[in-house]
């Protein structure tokens, strides 16, 4: 044992430090940070100047402002009815429950580019809810002369991110919510709160690291999501693209440092967004547990 | 204020959890529910509390009905055996909770709660302890702030429901002696449900013993500990040795020795006594029964005795527990195979079902 192993490495009972340890690290390298550092050489062909460049150019900032817009709005979304969904599922028994906790899976095992086709087909203007929305239905006409539009817009991209993100949020909460002790709850009903409240007061602050996490996961997932949004999104420069298939354009026309350039400035903006998320996280667990 | 229940009954499911329940709880009173598990106590308090409904039957707040009043609505402090504390929040939000969800028109100001909170404090003896977090404290530091919020609210009723059954044996003496005291003080009605029959006996004004949904007998500690009324409730409370008995005629016959038994029909019976009401006397003495010393035991000052009595109605030699204070038993001499006669001073006769 070498002096440095000696000074890392706690004396515990449990055993294996080192060599799971060194197997992290080694899987690390291999899966993740050699794939990430070839990027940012890739990228750093450019030099700095030319990244930034590349970065405030109209085009790819209207793509990287709908991407990272579009997966916060898809995960507070997720957020919101993810939460609702896990409650429905932890709190009440229901005929086909087991099939509706299921369902919630789906987003997980079908190809993205299957989605997104389903998507587009039913959002589209003529399909069967996109022509829901249309100019002279009731509901449309609520939107303005033209119509709701879903697909081909912003709208569509959110619509596509929801549907990818949906699993996480309910699959971080569920345990959380099964797992909340009742007489918590109880103690707050005799204390004279009401549902409303010992929701916002009790309930809520319990569930918030777990839904915290589902966010985190859901957006996470927004942003790297390229197939089911293509085909919805129609990719309308300065509408309705999305930095992942200006990186795939990017690639098309053989600008390897470009669409390197691009992937490093979200995977930048990514790192800090989800650095952020995590030492709130941090913070709050400290408080409660310290 | 003064609870009364009347013929309440409970079922979850298939399971009975309260049969036809009668219970009047005095204003002031410190009340004992106590049985082992399953039998429905915790049950009967919950119904008290508005955590749960009884399916038939009423419960009574000073003469009001209100039955159908849920928890929050009741206006009881109830303290949980877990804590159940609000962990996201310090120890004085925690005593504030009750006060801090009222509706505005009838909430304290800011000021009005934080006084009330460090008096809380003071009370259970925690002062300077608000900032912290219920994960920072120990189970009986917890306890305490748990009845501090549950005082908070000024209910007319505390009930808690085994409220140091989780903490080590120290400091649940502690504890639940600082516990009358308060109750001394403050005077509020309280139910307090447990199955330590050491604890109910110790601290409860009147102890109501619980078996199978059904209350077997309500009284003074100190009476249903020598008074018990049924053979639950012997056996239930403190060590008892089972005799077989027989009776005729009003009077029963317990291994040789007459006992009057006059409410017991003749046939089979059982009878009980314990340990510490044996009187030692030599063989051969009037009103005992005779036996042979299989084992002593010392400890400390109590000489706890196994005396094998020959069988009168089994085939394996009765064994009987005896303890005795050791300057009780001069002259006598208590070595392995002596004989001895033993002289029950309380001995109740039931019939043996």
């Amino acid at each position: 044992m070498s002096w440095s192993t000696a000074r890392l490495r706690q004396p515990s009972v449990i055993p294996g430090f080192r060599l799971t340890l060194g197997f992290s690290l080694a899987y690390l390298f291999l899966i993740v940070l050699i794939p990430l550092g070839a990027l940012l050489l890739k990228a750093g062909e450019l030099g700095i100047g030319g990244i930034l460049d590349i970065a405030v150019d109209r085009r790819v900032l209207a793509a990287l402002k709908l991407s990272f817009g579009a997966s916060l709005v898809a995960a507070l979304i997720n957020g919101v009815f993810g939460l609702m969904l896990a409650w429905v599922l932890v709190r009440y028994r229901f005929p086909g429950k087991k099939i509706v906790d299921a369902i919630v899976d789906l987003p997980f095992a079908l190809p993205t580019a299957v989605a997104g086709i389903t998507l587009a087909t039913l959002y589209a203007k003529n399909g069967w809810v996109g022509s829901l929305f249309g100019p002279q239905t009731w509901v449309g006409s609520l939107f303005g002369p033209k119509g709701l539009m879903i697909a081909y817009t912003p709208l569509g991209v959110i619509m596509a991110l929801t549907f990818v993100g949906l699993p996480f949020v309910v699959r971080t909460v569920q345990p959380v919510l099964a797992d909340f002790d009742a007489e918590t709850e109880e103690a707050a009903a005799s204390l004279g709160a009401s549902r409303l409240s010992t929701f916002i007061r009790v309930i809520f602050p319990a569930l918030l690291p777990a839904l915290t996490t589902g966010f985190a996961l859901a957006f996470a997932r927004a942003v790297g999501e390229y197939g089911s949004v293509i085909f919805i999104a129609g990719n309308i420069p300065m509408v309705s693209e999305i930095a992942p298939l200006l990186i795939v354009t990017k690639l098309e026309e053989y600008n390897y440092a470009g669409a390197a350039a691009i992937a490093v400035v979200m995977l930048a903006i990514s790192f800090v967004l989800l650095l952020v998320i995590n030492l709130l996280q941090r913070w709050n667990q400290a408080r409660m547990r310290a | 204020m003064g609870i009364d229940i009347k013929s309440v009954n409970k079922r979850f499911g298939g399971f009975e959890a309260l049969r036809d329940v009668n219970l009047s709880v005095a204003p002031g009173e410190f009340l004992a529910l106590l049985g082992p598990s399953g039998s429905g106590k915790t049950t009967l308090l919950r119904i008290i509390a508005g955590l749960e409904f009884a399916d038939e039957g009423q419960v009574l707040f000073d003469g009001h009905d209100v039955s159908e009043r849920s928890v929050r609505d009741r206006h009881v402090g109830f303290v949980f055996q877990h804590y159940a504390l609000f962990k996201h929040i310090t120890v004085a939000k925690n005593i504030a909770f009750g006060l801090e969800v009222r509706p505005r028109a009838s909430r304290p100001s800011r000021q009005d709660i934080d006084e009330r909170v460090q008096r809380l404090l003071q009370l259970v003896q925690l002062p300077g302890l608000g900032g912290r977090y219920p994960s920072q404290l120990s189970g009986g530091q917890r306890q305490r702030v748990a009845l501090a919020r549950a005082l908070a609210i000024e209910p007319k009723v505390l009930l808690l429901d085994e409220p140091f059954g989780a903490l080590d044996a120290k400091v649940r003496k502690e504890l639940r002696r600082w516990l009358r005291k308060l109750h001394d003080e403050m005077g509020i009605t309280t139910v307090f449900v447990t199955h330590d029959q050491e604890e109910a006996l110790e601290i409860a004004d009147r102890v109501v013993v619980m078996s199978k949904g059904v209350i077997e007998q309500v009284g003074p500690a100190q009476e249903v500990y020598d008074q018990p009324a049924t053979p639950f409730v012997y056996d239930f409370l403190g060590n008892t040795n089972r005799l077989p008995a027989s009776v005729r005629g009003g009077v029963a016959n317990v291994a040789g020795l007459l006992v009057p038994a006059a409410e017991v029909p003749d046939g089979p019976g059982i009878a009980f006594v314990r340990p510490h009401e044996f009187d030692l006397r030599p063989s051969g003495t009037y009103g005992g029964i005779e036996g042979t010393i299989a084992h002593v035991f010392a400890n400390g000052p109590i000489l706890r005795i196994e005396v094998n009595v020959p069988a009168v109605h089994v085939a394996v030699d009765l064994q009987v527990e005896v303890e005795a204070m050791r300057q009780g038993v001069d002259g006598l001499s208590l070595t392995r195979g002596a004989r001895v006669a033993l002289a029950p001073r309380n001995i109740r006769v039931f019939p043996d079902r």
